[in-house]
């Protein structure tokens, strides 16, 4: 009986005080919006790291006396190194051969001999994408018997390492304030809500209600406003993603639980502020 | 039974009510008069603990403001009803509804609420519009809905405040003729009026209030 009464009271709710239901629901998918805008932005910006860092590879030249042989042995010890996700022999010829696509001259029309070395070349785990291990292994490959030099971006990665902390830092501070924006947004309209229906309060308390059966029909009307408005904001949300994709970037980065996410915000922004202006309203009438 | 124990009150630093002491027993049918601004109402806000005195005790059936904790007060609520000159109506709801508030408040079955609220619309003589918008109600009929909805829980008691401020002499005849029958039934009646002319028609104890005062408790 409570319970039907309390969402029938809910649902009424949003026919009595249409204008500003529908306020309340367009400031919450608006700000629900910009926070969804803002993660597939932060996505996105999280993938084109992970591209660069993936393209990151170790360059291991032999010594150029060495061995077709002792060369891939060496590359077989190094692909089973702890963090080496795989190599790839490159001998003598084969140098010869890139230098020439590279370059467009065959290196014995320029030289009289094939002064390149045979080379080893090796992509990382992804957990190993970092400038200090990828030190640490480039340590450990130098070490091996054979093994000239090992060269890769190190300044890049450097780079990436330190800009990354800002980057997230700065993501994490923007979508705290996005939240608290849509929080404020919810809790104004769902405020003038309640106190557009001040009456209807005043009389259940006088009627002898308890505040938690007043306080009910208001939470399930914030969470029914927080749910319609994470629905406009993905629907919005995927309009803007489409397009981005047909008119600027094929590849935007959109991952499905976001739709969720958004959802899941809207719905407890609802109840919390719904639940924290009729609770401090209730306070006020005795 | 309403009992009041040296009661003052005041709104910042400016006293409403000074040492009142009354009391009101079962099923009595007592006057709170004087005029505007005595402090009638807030005597009627004490007894249904909208406000709690700053001074003294009131104590209500089994309440008392003294020992009172907040979670009470809508079961001492339960117990009083309340009828005011400007009627308090939810006018996005049928009469039926207004009337029925209170006990879907109190979580009743829905079959028992429509059996009171036939019952309480018929003794008040409003049966033919209990699917009526309030709106569309004369004063006299709005007073009636919110009388049913002060008595739809049997309370011990029915407070009013002005009730007949608002209405003709015929309509505020026939509120009166209400509250006598709903006295008559055993609930107390303490009605809070400035309306001599009523008080001498329907004679009853008679308190008077001035300036914050009991005269004559």
């Amino acid at each position: 009986m409570t319970f039907w009464f309390t969402l029938k009271e809910g649902l009424k709710g949003f026919k009595r005080a249409r204008l500003a239901t529908s306020i309340s629901i367009v400031s919450v998918a608006f700000a629900l919006l910009l926070l969804g805008l803002f993660m597939v932005f932060t996505a996105n910006v999280d993938r084109l790291i992970g591209d660069l860092r993936s393209r990151i590879e170790l360059e291991v030249f032999l010594e150029p006396v060495i061995e077709q042989s002792v060369g891939m042995k060496i590359a077989s010890e190094i692909a089973l190194m702890e963090g080496v996700s795989d190599t790839r022999f490159i001998s003598k010829a084969d140098a010869a051969n890139r230098f020439e696509k590279q370059f467009g001259r065959n290196i014995y029309e320029v030289l009289d001999t094939n002064p390149l070395p045979p080379s080893v070349i090796i992509h990382i785990n992804e957990g190993y994408r970092k400038a200090a291990s990828v030190r640490e292994i480039a340590g450990r490959i130098a070490a091996i018997d054979g093994v000239d030099e090992v060269a890769y971006q190190e300044d890049l990665l450097q780079v990436i390492d330190k800009y990354i902390h800002i980057v997230y830092l700065i993501s994490g501070a923007f979508g705290g304030i996005l939240l608290v924006i849509a929080f404020i947004l919810l809790h104004n309209t769902i405020r003038l809500t309640i106190l557009a229906r001040k009456d209807i309060i005043q009389i259940m308390k006088l009627v002898g209600a308890k505040e938690a059966f007043i306080r009910r029909p208001f939470i399930v009307e914030g969470l029914l406003q927080g749910l319609i408005g994470g629905i406009i904001a993905n629907a919005l949300l995927w309009m803007a993603v489409a397009l981005s994709r047909h008119y600027f970037f094929e590849a935007v980065v959109f991952p499905y639980i976001f739709f969720a996410v958004l959802v899941i915000v809207g719905v407890l922004i609802g109840i919390i502020s719904s639940k924290m202006s009729v609770s401090k309203y209730l306070k006020a009438v005795l | 039974m309403i009992e009041f124990y040296n009661v003052t009150y005041g709104v910042d630093k400016t006293p409403i009510l000074n040492n009142i002491s009354l009391r009101i027993v079962k099923g009595e049918f007592v006057y709170l008069a004087g005029a505007s601004g005595a402090g009638k109402s807030t005597v009627l806000s004490l007894i249904y603990m909208e406000n709690l005195p700053d001074e003294g005790t009131v104590i209500i059936d089994r309440y008392s403001t003294a020992k009172i904790k907040q979670k009470e007060i809508p079961l001492l609520r339960r117990r009083v009803g309340v009828v005011f000159q400007d009627f308090r109506l939810l006018m996005d709801r049928t009469v039926f509804e207004n009337v029925a508030f209170p006990l879907r408040v109190i979580g009743t079955k829905s079959k028992d609420i429509k059996r009171k609220v036939f019952r309480v619309l018929a003794e008040v003589n409003l049966s033919h519009v209990r699917n009526a918008d309030p709106a569309k109600l004369s004063g006299g009929e709005k007073q009636r809905v919110a009388i049913a909805r002060a008595v739809i829980n049997n309370p011990f008691i029915v407070l009013a405040d002005e009730p007949t401020g608002n209405l003709d002499d015929d309509s505020a005849l026939e509120i009166m003729s209400i509250f006598e029958k709903i006295n008559r039934q055993g609930t107390a009646v303490l009605m809070a009026t400035h309306n001599q002319s009523l008080i001498q028609r329907f004679p009853h104890r008679n308190l008077y209030l001035n300036k914050g005062y009991l005269i004559k408790p």
